[in-house]
């Protein structure tokens, strides 16, 4: 089953409408006690720091611990991608999951004015090694397509924070997304990035 | 990146129509056909408005949800029009919705509703409407959502709503829906930040190149150029 999690924000039905072209076999969670054994979704949508809050008051960060754990997929999207940080500055800051070693900050240019990123970018994200992923697009190099982000705060890129295994993507300084093990982060929203999306269906497998 | 083109439909219940001026509307059918069609016509993102000062039906019906919050559309969703405190809640409630527009609400002061989406949906979702028009001597004049009438559109809207808002929408009433075109420069003279502004009302391919060399962040077309009986 593949549950994505309703924390009170976040576009959860539209990212349950884009699962059911892949599976009937999703459920939109509430509460942990509704969790069936499956990947998990963190939908975007939100403030990274609001989210982060709603996680923990409704007892899911305990939830995703057991997940994890158990080496069940975490995905994470968008202000979902950016929960899964060390932290974020957003709102009044917050500490969060910290299953990625990544700060998320409110993203400025080389001279700090800040910048907004609302649109369509392509993006690349490379298929290699004996990683989850890589087991998911067995037979691809690489998955290359348009990609839908919508954000203001992102996740600074930094070399030290990334390893071997690790897949990512960059784009202007700043992570798109970040794959570790079973925990895929995508700064982007798949569910809303039509051909592309459709085709990271697969990584729910 | 490149610029965006999307696409803007009034809704009624569940159907959605094309606008003439907000003042006549034309049913194009059930949102469910439209949205089935969205991503092969290369439309980047649909802006669904609820237009409450001329509204498709008396008593006035917003467009209703229930169909979206159950239906793969896979580009991103804006919703405007009539945007109380019960109708955010609501479309928080279904998330099915990316952004929201917001354009009387603009105009307060202390905006509850504004504040309630950027601190819960994150400000990256809040856009705004600056609804003008621009007469012959090419004055711009804001419609104030409280009088129901225009008033010359000063510096402090336009700081306001970039200060409040990710994106601007620079939506053109005079030619929205209508065959007359966007008026590009009396407009493009009051933008300040060209990437995060979105030009509405009147868009055409000429208008669309134009935008795109400026480095105008979105087009939103309206029916002029997907229906040509209205020219």
């Amino acid at each position: 089953m593949i549950n994505i999690v309703n924390a009170g924000i976040g576009n959860f039905s539209s990212v349950r409408n884009w699962v059911a072209q892949y599976t009937s076999g999703v459920q939109i969670i509430s509460s942990p006690d509704q969790y069936k054994a499956g990947p998990v979704i963190i939908p975007g949508v939100g403030s990274s720091t609001q989210l982060m809050k709603n996680i923990k008051k409704q007892n899911f960060d305990s939830m995703f611990d057991e997940v994890n754990s158990k080496g069940n997929k975490i995905i994470g999207i968008c202000a979902g991608f950016q929960v899964l940080a060390n932290s974020s500055d957003e709102g009044e800051g917050v500490e969060c999951l910290g299953y990625l070693p990544i700060s998320v900050t409110r993203m400025k240019d080389d001279s700090g004015n800040f910048l907004s990123c609302t649109g369509w970018k392509g993006v690349e994200l490379l298929v290699k090694g004996e990683t989850r992923f890589s087991n998911d697009f067995k037979g691809r190099r690489v998955i290359r397509g348009e990609a839908y982000f919508n954000h203001e705060y992102g996740a600074l890129f930094d070399k030290t924070a990334v390893s071997d295994n690790d897949l990512f993507g960059v784009s202007d300084n700043y992570f798109t997304h970040f794959i570790r093990d079973n925990i895929y982060g995508f700064q982007f929203h798949p569910e809303k990035s039509s051909g592309l999306g459709r085709e990271l269906l697969r990584a729910l497998r | 990146m490149r610029m965006r083109k999307g696409f803007t439909v009034c809704g009624s219940e569940n159907n959605l129509f094309q606008s003439f001026g907000f003042e006549s509307y034309r049913s194009l059918g059930s949102d469910t056909l439209i949205f089935e069609h969205l991503e092969r016509h290369g439309v980047d993102e649909l802006l669904i408005v609820s237009p409450i000062s001329n509204p498709i039906y008396e008593p006035y019906r917003r467009y209703n949800f229930d169909g979206l919050e159950k239906m793969y559309v896979g580009i991103p969703v804006i919703v405007g029009g009539e945007m109380s405190d019960s109708v955010v809640s609501a479309l928080l409630e279904k998330g099915c919705v990316e952004r929201f527009m917001f354009s009387g609400s603009l105009q307060d002061n202390q905006n509850k509703v504004i504040d309630k989406v950027t601190r819960e949906a994150g400000r990256q979702a809040v856009l705004g409407c600056l609804a003008l028009r621009v007469d012959g001597d090419q004055q711009i004049w804001l419609f104030e959502n409280s009088h129901k009438g225009y008033r010359k559109l000063k510096s402090y809207d336009i700081d306001r709503a970039y200060d409040i808002c990710d994106e601007v929408i620079f939506q053109d009433m005079g030619s929205y829906g209508r065959a007359k075109h966007f008026s590009y420069d009396a407009i493009l003279r009051v933008i300040r930040h060209p990437n995060r502004s979105i030009l509405n009302g009147g868009i055409d391919p000429f208008r669309e190149k134009l935008a795109s060399k400026a480095g105008i962040a979105a087009v939103y077309y309206d029916n002029t150029v997907m229906h040509s009986e209205n020219r």
